[in-house]
């Protein structure tokens, strides 16, 4: 029952991103996002960056990128600077918060939402605008989900039940034969995801995944 | 959507696209902004393993590809649904050019063969380029149009020239500062015999050929006398524009030498008229760069022939070193490096011997000096070991004569020594009594090697077959290459013994695009340019010179004159011709850095140290190898397996 008001609420959200279920994977335009975070507690963690870059279809567009580094207003706790190496001193005086959700807003509109572990992200930027659900509810998809539903549809071997606890951004990306040396930076990460997206793509088009209901039954949040 | 993107400080992104792009060739002509810009207009583009990514007469390519990873073959179909590969692309290699080019219908199937990532760039950004940015624009209009190792060779060339330190003279002076002399001009209507007289009764290498407005329309040098009066019989009569190059490349005076330098490496040309506001006034030739920098090879061969002691032709010998660097900066070929090498090492030789024989006296009998392997084909880079053979004539019974040149070798191998050649490890030396032989105990030295074909003996007759004379009496020398003709004529069983020996080294390329490389020890990632390069090139053409009878030493001038095989590619010997200058001129320049650092000389280079241009003339010298070993193998082993079988 859960489920069925879920996707029927999904229905009316796409509605009004205006995306209809049957369009095609290749025809979609993305955006894949991601972002760092004074923690992952998401009762009291605060936005620190928002890296993005757009796709076309499987394309990734080098020059429509989004970076935007934001001054949290409270200490940025130790443990994570030395993850994503932004100090409190790197984040004074960045533009106002709203101003940048707000570009944010402008950017993502009428595309897919894309990112590894995406529902953290989101809600984070949604506390962010108020605590309002509707924001940013675009039709918008986790890596992380559609690498695991990639997984379970191949051949079974003994090591699936590990892979499928192995979902770090940089494991998967290895796992795609990707390049990894930058992480933790937030264009960074966005523009790693885009890449195993840009792959996983080409996967689960041949598996039958063609359409946008069929991705986002397998990967949706 | 630019407003999106923060360009004030350049995005994690961006930069390493423009990190990428900086490597390769056109890109890294563009500044960093105009990379920057560039980058803001790409996409990334994945195309999985088997995935065609432009088609055949199918729509125009509207981006210019560059692979960023892996590797796409470029292949025509046949009507006969037959795909023959032409071509294949890797990292940082581009393709879709001329469909982008010349907006029109891609000519070729382009198909991933691994799971690849390219970048891509719009047309527009293309043109816009071409349009805006000349250097960009020539490479591309020259990779389209030309053979790419021509095109990449060049280009090697270029880099070499601004390798290294700078010579400062080279851009602090004028052109007008440096000619010496007024240029040589002459009519259109002036004859070819007028105009090879001018040439004659003066010092000048070339005469201009000027118009009615006193322009220069074209130039003659002896290389079009030779190649066009010569090799067509042109009667003497004819006007100079029948023969004359065109154009005549022109620096004004009051441009940098470095101007001049750079016209002259890039096009591969020997003079450069300077002109007064258009007017002919001087003309440069690459000699006139040389001699400004006090290096010419004239001056150093020069000045050791004036040493009157081994210890002064020592320390005159040490200006040598400074010779290679200043040639390959100038862009000199290989071979030509080499060649000004080799005849730098024989006339110190000749004057070691000069030296022995006024210390010992006159030599009893006559007898001839001769220097053997790479030596003996004018192939050494930088100072190697000595390898020498002395030949005397038949003295029998007198003890004299062998104590004579006895000493002479020991004196000669001192002398060289002292001169910084050390001694060879194979002992390969005429102080070695095996190689110290009067000419009957030669003549059967090359009777056996020949007759017997014996396996452990083939080391020894590939050295010496590569034996060419120095000092002395040549005359005995020719008689024993009359006998090794002589025994060569009938000897399929040595030939095909030596075709076994020349393809034992297979050219390291792994399946495609990778470099087999060293696994383990000091050379971990390497490979041996020598074992694997020059070696095999070397190899495979000494046995079809011995084959096709033809006297050169040399590996280039024995490819020259090698007869075309009916059965073989026509351009093969062309190719190899490229691949052995390509991979003598990566040696030299592997060499001269090693020197530069202090390390000791190997022939070990590692591909991933080497830039993108030079990888992929790498592989294609490689595939070189691998054709002409073919060739040998076909040729020459069924003599081999009809011994085998007897």
């Amino acid at each position: 029952m859960l489920r069925w008001l879920k996707s029927e609420l999904r229905r009316q959200q796409l509605g009004r991103a205006a995306l209809p279920n049957h369009t095609a994977l290749d025809s979609l335009r993305y955006v894949v996002l991601d972002t760092e975070l004074t923690s992952l507690d998401s009762r009291s963690n605060r936005l620190l960056s928002i890296g993005a870059i757009a796709m076309d279809g499987p394309k990734i567009r080098l020059g429509e990128q989004f970076y935007r580094i934001v001054d949290p207003r409270v200490p940025v706790p130790p443990e994570s600077v030395v993850i994503h190496q932004l100090r409190s001193e790197d984040l004074k005086g960045s533009e106002p918060l709203a101003r940048t959700l707000q570009d944010l807003r402008r950017f993502v509109e009428g595309t897919v939402l894309v990112g590894h572990f995406l529902n953290i992200d989101l809600k984070v930027l949604r506390k962010e605008l108020g605590g309002n659900r509707h924001e940013l509810d675009n039709p918008a998809v986790d890596t992380a989900r559609v690498h695991q539903w990639i997984l379970r549809c191949g051949q079974y071997s003994e090591d699936l039940p590990v892979q499928l606890e192995m979902l770090e951004l940089t494991t998967v990306a290895k796992f795609y034969g990707l390049d990894v040396d930058n992480a933790h930076h937030a264009l960074y990460d966005a523009f790693l995801t885009a890449q195993v997206w840009q792959k996983m793509m080409y996967t689960i088009q041949a598996k039958g995944i063609r359409k946008l209901s069929d991705l986002l039954r397998i990967g949706g949040v | 959507m630019a407003g999106f993107s923060h360009t004030s400080s350049q995005s994690v992104v961006t930069g390493m696209v423009i990190a990428f792009l900086q490597n390769i060739p056109p890109f890294q002509f563009l500044a960093p902004t105009e990379l920057a810009r560039l980058a803001s207009h790409m996409t990334l583009e994945f195309f999985p393993k088997d995935a065609v990514i432009l088609s055949a007469g199918g729509p125009k390519s509207e981006v210019l590809y560059v692979v960023h990873k892996g590797g796409v073959k470029l292949a025509l179909s046949s009507q006969v649904g037959k795909r023959m590969t032409l071509d294949m692309r890797s990292e940082g290699e581009m393709f879709g050019l001329l469909s982008v080019m010349g907006r029109e219908p891609a000519r070729l199937d382009v198909t991933a063969i691994e799971d690849t990532l390219c970048y891509s760039i719009p047309a527009e950004e293309v043109q816009r380029l071409m349009s805006t940015q000349p250097e960009f624009a020539s490479y591309l209009i020259r990779i389209s149009l030309s053979r790419y190792m021509d095109r990449s060779l060049q280009a090697l060339r270029t880099q070499a020239g601004l390798m290294g330190d700078s010579e400062r003279l080279l851009y602090s002076l004028a052109a007008g500062d440096v000619v010496s002399s007024p240029p040589l001009l002459c009519q259109r209507e002036t004859t070819i015999r007028e105009a090879a007289q001018m040439l004659a009764s003066t010092n000048a290498t070339c005469v201009f050929v000027v118009g009615g407005d006193g322009a220069a329309e074209g130039i003659l040098t002896d290389r079009d006398f030779a190649a066009k009066v010569v090799s067509e019989a042109l009667s003497l009569e004819l006007p100079v524009t029948r023969i004359m190059s065109r154009p005549v490349i022109t620096v004004e005076g009051n441009e940098r030498v470095f101007h001049a330098l750079l016209a002259m490496v890039s096009r591969n040309i020997h003079h450069v008229l300077v002109t007064h506001q258009g007017v002919p006034a001087g003309v440069l030739t690459a000699h006139d760069l040389m001699v400004l920098q006090g290096k010419s090879p004239l001056n150093v061969v020069r000045h050791l022939e004036e040493q009157g002691s081994v210890t002064d032709l020592a320390a005159a010998q040490s200006r040598v070193a400074g010779l290679l660097p200043l040639l390959l900066r100038e862009g000199a070929k290989a071979s030509h490096i080499t060649r000004v090498v080799a005849e730098v090492n024989d006339r110190l030789t000749v004057k070691v011997l000069r030296l022995a024989e006024k210390k010992l006296g006159p030599p009893p009998v006559p007898y001839c000096w001769v220097v053997l392997g790479s030596e003996g084909r004018r192939e050494q880079t930088f100072k190697t070991d000595q390898d020498n053979a002395l030949i005397y004539a038949d003295a029998e019974g007198r003890d004299d004569v062998a104590e004579y040149f006895t000493q002479l070798a020991a004196f000669t191998q001192d002398a060289l020594a002292a001169c910084g050649y050390p001694a060879c490890p194979g002992n390969y030396m005429a102080s070695n009594p095996r190689w110290r032989q009067p000419l009957r105990v030669w003549l059967n030295y090359f009777r056996s090697w020949i007759s017997e074909a014996e396996r452990h003996q083939t080391e020894d007759a590939l050295i010496l077959f590569d034996m060419r004379p120095v000092g002395g009496d040549f005359s005995l020398f020719e008689s024993l290459m009359v006998e090794k003709r002589r025994c060569l004529a009938d000897a399929a069983q040595f030939k095909s013994m030596l075709s076994f020996v020349s393809t034992q080294n297979k050219p390291p390329l792994g399946f495609f695009r990778n470099f087999v490389v060293e696994r383990s020890g000091e050379h971990k990632n390497q490979l041996d340019l020598k074992l694997f390069g020059t070696g095999p090139i070397v190899d495979a053409i000494r046995l079809l010179a011995l084959d096709a009878d033809v006297e050169h030493t040399n590996t280039c001038d024995r490819l020259a004159a090698l007869p075309a095989r009916r059965d073989q590619d026509p351009v093969l010997f062309q190719d190899l011709q490229e691949a052995f200058e390509f991979l003598t001129l990566l040696r030299i320049e592997c060499q001269l850095r090693q020197v530069r650092e202090g390390r000791p000389l190997s022939n070990y280079v590692a591909p991933e140290a080497l830039t993108h241009l030079q990888r992929s003339l790498l592989k294609e010298a490689f595939r070189a190898v691998a054709r002409v070993q073919s060739v040998i193998d076909e040729n020459f082993r069924t003599a081999l397996w009809a011994q085998l079988g007897r």
